[in-house]
C-alpha cells in the first residue's frame, strides 16, 4: 500500500418508495456488495497494516511521522531497537531541535526546513545529533508530505535509518589511511613498489631524497631509464627481480649505488617482497631502501681498523718489539713472540696467568719493587718507563726496557725493548771512554816528562861530560873513585829520565783485530763531541768489514786528532768528511808511501779550509810544527798521528792545495785473516 | 883538525860539547839559536854542525831545512834532549826526513860523539 489512505466512504441514502424500495434493495445489494467489498478491503487493508508493522519492526531502519507544524508525532518501534534511544527525546520537536541546531543561524538546517516548508520529498537527508546519553549519531532518512482530501497538507512521513557504525568506520578508515599516509610520506626509510619487471612504480619522499631527487615523478623517470648502476637502475632492478623470485622475498639485500649527481656513493640495504593477486600472480614487488652508507662506512672503518690493530701487532713483532698486557689482578693476560724470544722462553704459558714477582727466579732486578714502582707510576703520572734484567733459563743476562701505560679497564701494556746490545756497547763505548780518558792522561803526562827530560837532560849532559874530562885528567885513585860515583849517579839519573819518557810515551796497549769500519763509526762519535756546532761532520765508510790490527783507542785519537786538525783549519765553519774505505796498493802507489803493495784500510779526512801550501806540506808530521798562532796548538797532534801511523806499519799522506781544503789519507794494511773486503767506492 | 859548529840553546851543554870537541882537537864555532847557526854556517862553513832540536827563535828542525835547502852535503848530527813528545824513535825518524846524518840523544857522552864524527869525517 502506498501510502495508507482510506478508501472513499459513500454518501447518505436518500428517502424511501417502492421504486425507491427497489431502488434501494438494488441500493442496499449494491451497497452490500460493497460492504462486502468494504469488509475485504478492511480486511486487506488490516492485512497489509500488520505486514506494514512486521516490515517496520524487522527493518533496519523505522518510520518517523511529522505533523503540520514538522513536529515527530510517530517513530516506530524498531528506532529504540536499533540506537538504544528512547523515542521521547524526539517526540513534539522538530528535526532541527532534536539535532540541537537553530536553522536561523544554520545554512544546512535552513535549507532542510525551507525544503519541508514547500512541501518537497526529500531523499537521503542525512543528519547527525547528540543522544541523551552524549553519543554521535548520524542518521539517513528521506520523505514525503502527506494531505487529507481536500488536500490540506497534514505532515511528513518517512522512514529513517541509523549510519553512525558504518560513519565512525569510515572515519576511522580514513583516519587509518592518513596516519599510513603519513607514514609512507614521512618514514626515514625509503619505501617503493615496482612491477615485477622492475619498473618503479612509485618512491616515497624518503627514497626520492635518499638518491639526492626532490620530486618523485623525476625520480622514477631516472629510475627507470637509468642505464648507470645510478640509483636502484637496471643491475639493481636485475639483482632484486632474481633474489625475489627465488624465495618471494629478499632481506637487507646490500647494494653500492649512485646518487643524482652519478658521484656519491650510497650503499643502500633493501628489503622488498612480492605482492601476488587471488590468482596468484604476482602484482608488484614492494620494498623498503634504508641508507647504511654511515653504517657500512662506520662498518668498513671498524674492519679496517681492526686490520690495523692486528697489523700493529704483527709488525711489532716483527720488529722485534715485545709487547705485554697484563692486569694487577691477574698477572700476565698476553705476550708477543717477540717478548717470549727476549726472555728464551718459547711457550706463552711459562708466564700467561702470572705476575711479575712470580717470575722472581728470573730476575737480577727485584721484579716485586718494579712492579709496585710501575703501578705507582701509573697511578701517579699515567706511565711508566724502567729497565729491568732477566736471566734467561741458560744463564745469559738480558737487559729489557718497558714502557706502560694503562690500557683497557684495568689492564696496563707494555712495550718492551731488547736493549741489551745496546747496554753492551755502551758499556764497551765508556771502557773506550775511559781508554781514551786515559790516553789523553798520558799524553798529557808525556808532555810534562818531555818538558822535565829536557830541562834534566840539559843539565846531565854537563854533569857528565864535564865529570869526564876531569876524570881524565886527574889520577888519584880517590878521587877518581869519588868522580866515578858522580858519573855513576849521573848516568842512573839520566836512565831514569830516559825510562821516564819512555813509559810516559808508551802507546795505550796492546793492538787487536778491529774492523775499521765500525770503529770509523764509533770514533766519529767521540770526534763529533769536540767539534763546535758548525762543523758538519759526513760520515762515510764502504759496506763490508776492514779488518786490520790497531789499538782502537790509538785508531779514534788518530781520528779525533786529525778531525781536530781539519777543523783548526777551518776556523770552525765548514764540513769534514770522514771516509774509510779499502783500496789495493800496487807497486808503484805503494812504494811512493814506502809501504809493500797490498790491501789497505784507507782513512780519510777532508776539509775544506785554506789548505796547506806547498812550501810545509813536507813539514806538517814534525813536532812542533804548527802554523796556528800562539798559544791555539802545540804543533804535536800530527806527529802524534805519525807514531801511531808509523806503529801501525801504516803510512800517511796529504794531499793539498792551498785555498782549496785538505785531505789526509791513513793508510793501514789489512789484515790477511780478515774476510775479503768487499770493493772500496768513492775514491 | 875540523872546524866544527856547535848550536845549542843551553850554555853548560854547548861549553861541555865544544870542550870534548877542542880536547880532541877539533875547532869549534858556537851558537845558541837556529839564526845565528845559520849565520856560522853561511859564512864560516864549517866541516860539521851538531844541532839540538829544542831552541828557542828558529828551532834546530828548521835550521836543518834550511840547511838543506841549499847544502846537501854537510855533515850534520841532530841532538834531542827530550822535551814535550819529544823520543828517540821520532827524533831518529826526523832526522831520516830530514837527511840529517845523525841523532844523539842527550846525555851523550864523550867517546860516542867523537866516534860519530870520526866516522862522519873521514
Amino acid at each position: 500500500m502506498k501510502d495508507g489512505t482510506m478508501a472513499d466512504i459513500p454518501e447518505e441514502p436518500p428517502e424511501c418508495s417502492a421504486e425507491r424500495l427497489k431502488e434501494l434493495a438494488d441500493t442496499n445489494a449494491r451497497l452490500q456488495a460493497k460492504i462486502d467489498e468494504q469488509s475485504l478491503a478492511l480486511a486487506d487493508l488490516e492485512e497489509s497494516r500488520a505486514q506494514l508493522s512486521d516490515l517496520a519492526s524487522a527493518a533496519s531502519d523505522w518510520v518517523w511521522k511529522l505533523d503540520d507544524q514538522l513536529r515527530f508525532i510517530f517513530i516506530s518501534d524498531s528506532f529504540e531497537r536499533i540506537t538504544g534511544i528512547s523515542p521521547s527525546m524526539a517526540m513534539g520537536k522538530t528535526r532541527w531541535e532534536v539535532a540541537g541546531a537553530d536553522p536561523d543561524c544554520d545554512e544546512f538546517w535552513r535549507q532542510h526546513r525551507d525544503c519541508l516548508m514547500a512541501r518537497k520529498t526529500f531523499r537521503d537527508f542525512r543528519y547527525s545529533f547528540i543522544s541523551a546519553e552524549g553519543q554521535q549519531e548520524y542518521s539517513r532518512t528521506s520523505g514525503v508530505p502527506y494531505f487529507n482530501g481536500a488536500g490540506r497538507f497534514l505532515g511528513y512521513r518517512g522512514t529513517a535509518i541509523r549510519e553512525t557504525d558504518e560513519i565512525l568506520a569510515r572515519q576511522k578508515a580514513a583516519q587509518l589511511e592518513q596516519s599510513y599516509r603519513e607514514i609512507y610520506e614521512n618514514a626515514v626509510v625509503g619505501i617503493f613498489r615496482a612491477t615485477p619487471e622492475g619498473a618503479f612504480l612509485q618512491a616515497n619522499p624518503a627514497m626520492v631524497k635518499l638518491f639526492g631527487f626532490t620530486d618523485e615523478k623525476e625520480f622514477l623517470e631516472a629510475v627507470n631509464n637509468a642505464a648507470e648502476n645510478l640509483i636502484p637502475g637496471p643491475p639493481l632492478r636485475i639483482a632484486l627481480k632474481k633474489g625475489i623470485e627465488g624465495s618471494g622475498s629478499i632481506e637487507a639485500f646490500e647494494a653500492e649505488l649512485l646518487d643524482k649527481t652519478l658521484k656519491n656513493h650510497i650503499w643502500v640495504s633493501i628489503s622488498a617482497s612480492e605482492v601476488r593477486d587471488e590468482n596468484g600472480t604476482v602484482k608488484y614487488f614492494e620494498g623498503m631502501v634504508r641508507d647504511v652508507t654511515k653504517q657500512n662506512k662506520a662498518e668498513t672503518e671498524l674492519k679496517e681498523s681492526e686490520a690495523r690493530n692486528r697489523a700493529i701487532v704483527e709488525a711489532l713483532d716483527r720488529a722485534q718489539v715485545g709487547l705485554s698486557i697484563t692486569t694487577a689482578a691477574r698477572g700476565i693476560l698476553y705476550v708477543n713472540s717477540s717478548l717470549l724470544k727476549f726472555v728464551g722462553l718459547t711457550d706463552e704459558s711459562q708466564v700467561v696467568g702470572r705476575k711479575l714477582a712470580d717470575l722472581q727466579r728470573h730476575g737480577l732486578s727485584d721484579f716485586a719493587r718494579i712492579g709496585r714502582e710501575m703501578y705507582d707510576s701509573i697511578a701517579k703520572t699515567g706511565s711508566w718507563k724502567g729497565d729491568l734484567e732477566w736471566r734467561r733459563a741458560d744463564g745469559t743476562i738480558v737487559y729489557l726496557r718497558a714502557r706502560s701505560a694503562p690500557f683497557i679497564d684495568d689492564a696496563m701494556i707494555h712495550v718492551i725493548l731488547d736493549t741489551t746490545e745496546r747496554k753492551e756497547l755502551e758499556q764497551r763505548e765508556l771502557k773506550l771512554e775511559e781508554g781514551l780518558k786515559q790516553s789523553q792522561k798520558m799524553e798529557a803526562l808525556g808532555q810534562m816528562a818531555g818538558g822535565i827530560a829536557h830541562e834534566l837532560n840539559n843539565l846531565l849532559h854537563p854533569v857528565i861530560n864535564f865529570t869526564l874530562l876531569i876524570q881524565d885528567q886527574i889520577e888519584d885513585p880517590k878521587l877518581r873513585h869519588y868522580l866515578s860515583r858522580v858519573l855513576e849517579c849521573s848516568r842512573k839519573a839520566a836512565n831514569i829520565v830516559s825510562d821516564g819518557l819512555t813509559f810516559a810515551h808508551k802507546g795505550a796497549g796492546e793492538r787487536k783485530m778491529a774492523d775499521l769500519m765500525e770503529l770509523t763509526k764509533r770514533a766519529a762519535r767521540f770526534t763529533r763531541g769536540i767539534l763546535p756546532m758548525d762543523i758538519e761532520l759526513k760520515i762515510r765508510t764502504a759496506e763490508g768489514a776492514a779488518i786490520a790490527e790497531v789499538n782502537e783507542t790509538e785508531f779514534i785519537q788518530v781520528v779525533m786528532k786529525l778531525a781536530q786538525n781539519a777543523n783548526d783549519a777551518m776556523e770552525g765553519v765548514g764540513q769534514i768528511l770522514l771516509q774509510m774505505d779499502c783500496v789495493n796498493l800496487d807497486g808503484a802507489d805503494a812504494e811512493k808511501l814506502s809501504l809493500e803493495a797490498g790491501e789497505y784500510a784507507c782513512l780519510i779526512v777532508s776539509d775544506q779550509g785554506h789548505g796547506i801550501p806547498d812550501d810545509i806540506l813536507d813539514h806538517i808530521f814534525e813536532p812542533f810544527f804548527t802554523t796556528k798562532q800562539v798559544g791555539r796548538g802545540t804543533g804535536l797532534g800530527l806527529t802524534v798521528v805519525y807514531g801511531i801511523v808509523k806503529g801501525w806499519n801504516g803510512a800517511i799522506a796529504v794531499e793539498s792545495q792551498k785555498g782549496e781544503g785538505a785531505t789526509v789519507k791513513v793508510y793501514i794494511p789489512m789484515s790477511h785473516k780478515a774476510e775479503p773486503a768487499p770493493e772500496a767506492k768513492g775514491i | 883538525m875540523s872546524r866544527i859548529l856547535v848550536v845549542d840553546d843551553d850554555e853548560y851543554v854547548r861549553e861541555s860539547v865544544c870542550e870534548v870537541l877542542n880536547l880532541a882537537g877539533h875547532e869549534t864555532l858556537e851558537a845558541s839559536n837556529g839564526e845565528e847557526g845559520m849565520t856560522f854556517i853561511d859564512n864560516e862553513a864549517p866541516d860539521l854542525a851538531i844541532i839540538d832540536i829544542w831552541m828557542p827563535k828558529v828551532d834546530g828542525l828548521t835550521l836543518l831545512r834550511r840547511v838543506r835547502a841549499k847544502n846537501q852535503d854537510l855533515p850534520i848530527i841532530i841532538v834531542s834532549g827530550g822535551g814535550p813528545g819529544e823520543t828517540l824513535e821520532r827524533a831518529t825518524a826526523i832526522a831520516d826526513t830530514y837527511s840529517a846524518d845523525h841523532v844523539l840523544f842527550k846525555p851523550f857522552e864523550s867517546d860516542e860523539l867523537l866516534e860519530m864524527i870520526r866516522k862522519l869525517l873521514s
